[in-house]
């Protein structure tokens, strides 16, 4: 313990020598809190925008709530449309989704920039719309990443420890004294574990320096302790385990040179070649999809049904929604084509959730596959549990899909019934509507 | 100086573990330069398979009416050039499916980034990849050490001696291991040469990359040698090295990528649509509503056929009122989307001149643009998309108003001949010589940096001697 202590005591008193070393260690505090800030900005923007969409439809609402009020029947322009149908009522009921970004976003951005976050869903939606498209950004910049603290962690981090172990143990034998570090210690590798720890004990107490005013800043901490132990733990699991693989260079290697160029070596074959092999070799086997499928099915399997005659449809309804079998509709002996066809998004949305449930499938074939390839890439690992942990990753905009589809399903389930029980909608079953279809 | 780059050859050639890592370097190249020729062939396979499925399906439209048509619409594919296999850019992560329908223009989506988990923060192991990140440090490995050996061991002493000056022996040491990077790029390049479909731009544009990473190899290489001539010792060097090396590909990149964006800030989709809705409602300039636009329309009609009511034409006035509108959310269209365009090339251009700072920005830029996949190019695929659009959706608005039915005959139909005879989208990369005019920046970043470490090297270092 006394080695380890002395150690420790020792390696402060060179890295306070060491302007290179301190330089580094800025660095790392410096890119963090860019990183974060980074974040923080993009956690900020997406609150706001969806700030934005929840006043824009306010408006839409009670603009409708006054043509009820002023017995106007819609818009001036529109003739056709009578809010106190349901269809249309329904079609002027704003029903938005979105994604609010998790308090955690500041710390890992993940995927959060190549998928939507809001949605304003209609009977004919899909959660594969194209207005689901990412936002409006410069795709080289998108490509080129942005500097978020995962990055800095990630990538960065094991490039800092880099500067800050090399030439533990090195130096020695570069500046010709390396025996006489044998003579004065007990154990040679129990002395650079001391070294080590002096580091690691640095590094922690930098990321949790940087870390913890964002986490009391978006209340993270508060509100998602679990959650940000969770990253934490991670976050120093890579740590540790980075600090393990340099103190076995440390200790199989001997020269400051050497001990250099197989740490960058490592660095550069962990972080970017075997990433790289993974996505390479994962589009070799799952190539991307052009959606075909689901574009033939939603421009012309949707068709299909509406074309059916009125009485297949109306048949096809009731077995896929039994509960029309109790509206009033169901008993009369005509069939009232406008009734139908405000049905029909019903019937098209059941067909479209298949189609995109195939794709899901599909999907996650791929993601079992980069999954399995965590043994060769545990860089990914990290970078997917951090996105994961922070709701930035494909499974989080997953649970997104799914609940856009069930405010789907919603809407045309209202639809279909309250148009089969012949409702007249008023302003108090507009709220009902309003209510059902909002968060 | 002939001698010293024999000589330093020799030495290389001497090395054992050196050569190992050549034959592994060239083994890599080779199988990374093939598995992406493979994936680009089976990607553009793809693409035209589902594009070709798509045409059949206009194709075999049998009788529809003209305006149904255009609502049934197409879709458009982004194509993968030949050399994309090279450096794929943002084709990962720009969507690559475009429904093309009348009154709307869309966003092209279903990007392969939003299909999967994220797996590389760096790309795919694309032979960009290799050579933009690897080969130079692979480079500065061979470097760093070459003059303060020299030094350290009291050599340099001996080639004083014979004549030689500090900036005759960084040259000299320069240019043997900038070969030997030259041979790595060369191989590289042979496989992709024997891989490309005999097309002139393609090779063009392959040469030029070439020529494009051998200078920033030479860059890498004399930095690094110039900074072993300087620096007291071997670590200081390749710490110095790394650490430029780290800054210039990893950290500059993304931190100037996000202070562009910072800088010239984009609408968000959300604005971008409101923006265009509210003008599309009440005008371009806000003076000209929908409805008085469509009476004056109406009025222009039917004083030109002489009639009263719209019943009275011998055209269809449908046909002609939603062109006329086409023709109007064009212009919208163009504004905001000019808009975005002159904010993403002020985004590029702050992007191009941080070469200045980071020759390996201009690499990097060059290096996506002559492989065409970069924003230009995927700019230009959307501007040809919306210029197909167009012309798709007019053939249709002047069927419906010319093709024999008159105003409110929603139910006449077309026949299938002449929906074939709507020609499929065909996408063309733009010409070379257009696309060096937007790389100018960058191509005299690279230039720039080469000739200023090459002067500093012969001017400064003429008459120095490190004993």
């Amino acid at each position: 313990m006394s080695l380890i202590a002395s150690s420790i005591r020792s390696e402060n008193i060179h890295f306070k020598r060491n302007p290179y070393k301190i330089g580094a260690l800025i660095l790392f505090f410096v890119a963090a809190i860019y990183g974060l800030q980074n974040g923080y900005t993009l956690y900020q923007t997406q609150t706001e925008e969806i700030e934005k969409i929840k006043l824009k439809n306010k408006k839409t609402s009670d603009q409708v709530v006054q043509w009820f009020a002023e017995g106007k029947s819609g818009p001036e322009n529109r003739p056709w449309v009578n809010i106190r149908e349901p269809y249309w009522s329904l079609w002027y009921t704003p029903s938005p989704v979105c994604k609010k970004p998790s308090s955690l976003m500041p710390f890992s951005i993940g995927q959060a920039e190549q998928f939507g976050y809001y949605k304003q869903v209609t009977n004919r939606s899909t959660p594969y719309d194209g207005d689901l498209a990412e936002e409006i950004a410069n795709p080289e910049r998108l490509a080129i990443g942005t500097l978020d603290f995962s990055f800095v962690i990630l990538f960065l981090l094991p490039a800092i420890l880099l500067v800050l172990l090399f030439n533990i143990g090195g130096l020695e034998k570069d500046l010709g004294f390396e025996q006489l570090i044998f003579l004065s210690v007990t154990d040679h590798k129990i002395w650079i574990l001391g070294r080590y720890l002096y580091y690691l004990i640095i590094i922690v107490a930098t990321i949790l320096l940087t870390a913890l005013p964002y986490a009391l800043l978006t209340k993270s901490l508060l509100q998602d302790p679990g959650k940000m132990f969770h990253f934490f733990l991670y976050t120093f699991l890579y740590v540790v385990s980075w600090m393990a693989i340099f103190f076995i260079v440390s200790v199989a290697f001997s020269g400051s040179k050497n001990i250099s160029i197989v740490m960058v070596a490592l660095w550069l074959t962990l972080t970017v070649v075997l990433p790289g092999t993974t996505h390479q070799l994962t589009t070799l086997n799952y190539p991307a999809t052009y959606m075909t499928e689901l574009l033939d099915a939603k421009r012309e399997e949707a068709d299909k049904i509406s074309e059916l005659p009125k009485e297949k449809i109306k048949n096809l309804l009731i077995a896929s929604f039994p509960e029309l079998r109790n509206s009033l509709h169901y008993s009369d002996t005509t069939i009232d084509e406008e009734i139908i066809n405000n049905s029909v998004s019903y019937l098209v949305n059941n067909m479209m959730k298949e189609t995109t449930r195939k794709i899901e499938v599909l999907h996650e074939e791929k993601n079992s596959f980069i999954r399995k390839m965590y043994l060769i890439n545990p860089v990914g690992f990290f970078q997917n549990k951090h996105n994961g942990i922070a709701d930035t990753d494909y499974y989080s905009f997953q649970l997104f899909r799914n609940k856009i589809q069930n405010r789907i399903n919603k809407k045309v389930s209202l639809m279909a019934s309250e148009s089969w029980n012949k409702v007249v909608v008023d302003s108090v079953r507009y709220q009902h509507y309003l209510k059902e279809l909002n968060d | 100086m002939k001698t010293i780059v024999a000589n330093e050859w020799k030495n290389l050639g001497r090395d054992k573990g050196l050569l190992v890592a050549s034959v592994f370097f060239a083994a890599v190249l080779i199988a990374v330069s093939i598995i992406s020729v493979k994936e680009v062939k089976q990607s553009k396979e793809n693409q035209q398979k589902a594009q070709q499925h798509m045409r059949e399906k206009w194709e075999a439209i049998d009788s529809m009416n003209a305006h149904s048509a255009a609502h049934y619409g197409t879709y458009l594919y982004k194509p993968v050039t030949a050399i994309g296999n090279f450096d794929e850019g943002v084709y990962n992560i720009t969507g690559k499916v475009l429904r093309i329908e009348g009154h709307v223009q869309n966003e092209i989506v279903y990007s392969e980034a939003s299909q999967s988990l994220l797996m590389s923060k760096f790309g795919k192991l694309k032979s960009s990849l290799i050579l933009q990140y690897i080969i130079p440090l692979l480079l500065i490995f061979l470097a760093f050490n070459s003059m303060s050996n020299e030094k350290e061991s009291g050599r340099v002493k001996l080639l004083y001696l014979q004549g030689a000056t500090t900036a005759q022996l960084i040259i000299s040491k320069s240019i043997a291991i900038w070969i030997y990077g030259i041979l790595l790029l060369s191989i590289t390049f042979f496989v992709q040469l024997l891989s490309l479909p005999p097309d002139y731009d393609q090779t063009q544009r392959l040469l030029l990359l070439f020529v494009v990473f051998a200078l920033y190899y030479y860059i890498i290489v004399i930095g690094t040698i110039y900074l072993s001539a300087k620096l007291k010792n071997n670590t200081a060097v390749l710490t110095m090295s790394l650490a430029g090396w780290m800054l210039w590909t990893i950290f500059l990149p993304k931190i100037l990528g996000n202070t562009s964006e910072k800088a010239f800030r984009l609408p968000s989709r959300q604005a971008f649509q409101t923006a265009m809705q509210e003008d599309r409602a009440k005008g371009i300039d806000g003076h000209n509503p929908s409805d008085k636009r469509e009476k004056e329309l109406k009025e222009k009609v039917l004083k030109e056929y002489n009639v009263t009511d719209v019943k009275d034409l011998p055209i269809n006035y449908d046909g002609i009122r939603m062109q006329a509108d086409e023709e109007y959310g064009n212009q919208v269209w163009d504004k905001h989307f000019g808009n975005n365009y002159t904010l993403l090339k002020k985004q590029k251009t702050f992007y191009q001149l941080s070469g200045i700072i980071n020759p390996f920005i201009s690499l990097q830029n060059l290096s996506m643009g002559l492989c065409g996949t970069d924003m230009y190019h995927h700019v230009h695929f959307l501007q040809q998309a919306e210029l197909y659009r167009r012309n798709f959706i007019k053939m249709l608005n002047d069927r419906h108003a010319f093709g024999g039915s008159k105003t409110g005959e929603w139910e006449w139909t077309e026949n299938n001949e002449f929906f074939k005879s709507i020609k499929d989208f065909e996408y063309r990369n733009p010409a070379l010589g257009s696309l060096l005019e937007s790389y100018r920046i960058d191509l005299l970043c690279l230039i720039g940096w080469a000739a200023l470490i090459t002067t500093i090297v012969l001017f400064k270092e003429k008459k120095k001697e490190y004993v």
